[in-house]
């Protein structure tokens, strides 16, 4: 078949992911001594890892310098107007130690709005039509059990997510859910929480601190909170 | 990282896009980013996003896909391949589409892929099966 999509490196060699995990320094030293063998036999990947830390070492030396209006065209800096912000937040994070400010225990909770033919990312604080369809999407830093609930204009509960059965959600940035729901006609502010927990929890546990407006959810849970107000069109 | 997005996308200038907006959203929004954020973190991120702008595209219509590829001269394979198979990606449910662009874009080992996704390495090699699967029910069609 020729659907672009035949790889080209043969088995022995190494993926652009070890190289980038070598000159960034993640490889233990055995995986380094391993890496070292197979470059010492294979000029293709010696070449590749040349390429590799020339590009790591051009973004290490001009990134944090906030040089970029004049960076020179590399693998990793490009031209354009935001140039210079983008390229110091990724040097800022890429180089940043351990610790990273985090406002909800690495989980967040964001969404898509289908309105008629048009796909937009939703903002907390929108207004949205009867109909339209929500797609959630989160971003977690460690694998969850995550219950997504509703307290609609007429005060109504309802549970989002799971649809079932809770499954262990894996770690991810920016994760869609499957499936999408669709608003109906209730008018009004609806506040849509996000509860993410280590362990498996009773979604009714956790409905009745959304009912209560405690929200004092159990240890290893963290929560966030999406607004929307559904107005006539 | 831009080596890896234009690789995905085909296209340098979107994914010059792509990697900005990504950064500037981490600029935004730090909580986004886990505290030990390595290469397979950025990978994923990544890839997610790339995947977001195919699907984005999609939803714009195919008119730029034609404008934008054909003159993508060294893009693997032919230009009509490159991009059927990223209309397929689009398609793909996220974690086959995910897969897909590690086992192929990336070329990555199936315990590589294991690791960036965060499963075992048997449920890789399944995504990669229906993966496969798909591939083939599309190129028949063709
Ligand atoms: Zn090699």
């Amino acid at each position: 078949m020729t659907h672009g999509m035949e790889r080209s490196r043969s088995e022995g060699c190494l993926s652009d992911l070890k190289l980038d995990r070598w000159v960034a320094g993640e490889l233990s030293e055995t995986a380094v001594a391993e890496a070292q063998t197979h470059v010492d036999g294979c000029a293709a990947c010696a070449e590749r890892k040349r390429i590799f830390s020339e590009a790591q070492q051009d973004f290490a030396e001009t990134a944090p310098a906030l040089v970029a209006p004049k960076a020179k065209r590399t693998p990793w800096l490009w031209a354009g107007p935001v140039t210079g912000l983008a390229v110091a937040a990724a040097a800022a994070l890429w180089f940043q130690p351990t610790e990273t400010v985090r406002s909800k225990g690495g989980f967040d909770l964001g969404f898509y709005v289908q309105s008629g033919d048009s796909v937009r990312q939703g903002e907390t604080g929108e207004k949205l039509l009867p109909g339209d369809q929500v797609r959630f999407e989160y971003t977690s830093e460690t694998p969850v059990h995550l219950t997504i609930l509703s307290t609609d204009g007429a005060g109504v509960i309802s549970t989002y997510y799971p649809v079932s059965d809770s499954t262990e959600l894996a770690a991810g940035v920016q994760v869609s859910l499957p499936g999408a729901i669709q608003l109906d006609a209730t008018l009004g502010v609806e506040t849509v929480v996000g509860i993410a927990c280590a362990e498996p929890v009773s979604i009714e546990v956790l409905k009745e601190q959304v009912r209560s407006g405690d929200r004092l959810f159990p240890e290893g849970c963290a929560s966030t909170e999406i607004q929307w107000t559904k107005v006539t069109p | 990282m831009l080596r890896r997005a234009m690789r995905i996308l085909g296209d340098e200038g979107e994914a010059q896009e792509v990697l900005q907006e990504l950064f500037i959203g981490l600029l935004q929004r730090p909580a986004q980013l886990p505290p030990k954020a390595g290469t397979s973190w950025f990978y994923s991120a990544t890839t997610h996003a790339c995947l977001n702008r195919i699907r984005n595209r999609k939803n714009r219509g195919r008119i730029l896909e034609f404008k934008v590829f054909p003159a993508q001269t060294n893009v693997q394979a032919s230009a009509s391949d490159a991009v059927m198979v990223r209309q397929m990606l689009a398609q793909l449910p996220e974690e086959q589409a995910q897969a897909a662009i590690h086992y192929y874009y990336d070329e990555m080992s199936h315990e590589e892929i294991s690791e960036i996704l965060g499963c075992s390495r048997r449920h890789v090699g399944n995504l990669l099966e229906r993966v496969q699967a798909t591939l083939q029910t599309d190129g028949g069609v063709r």
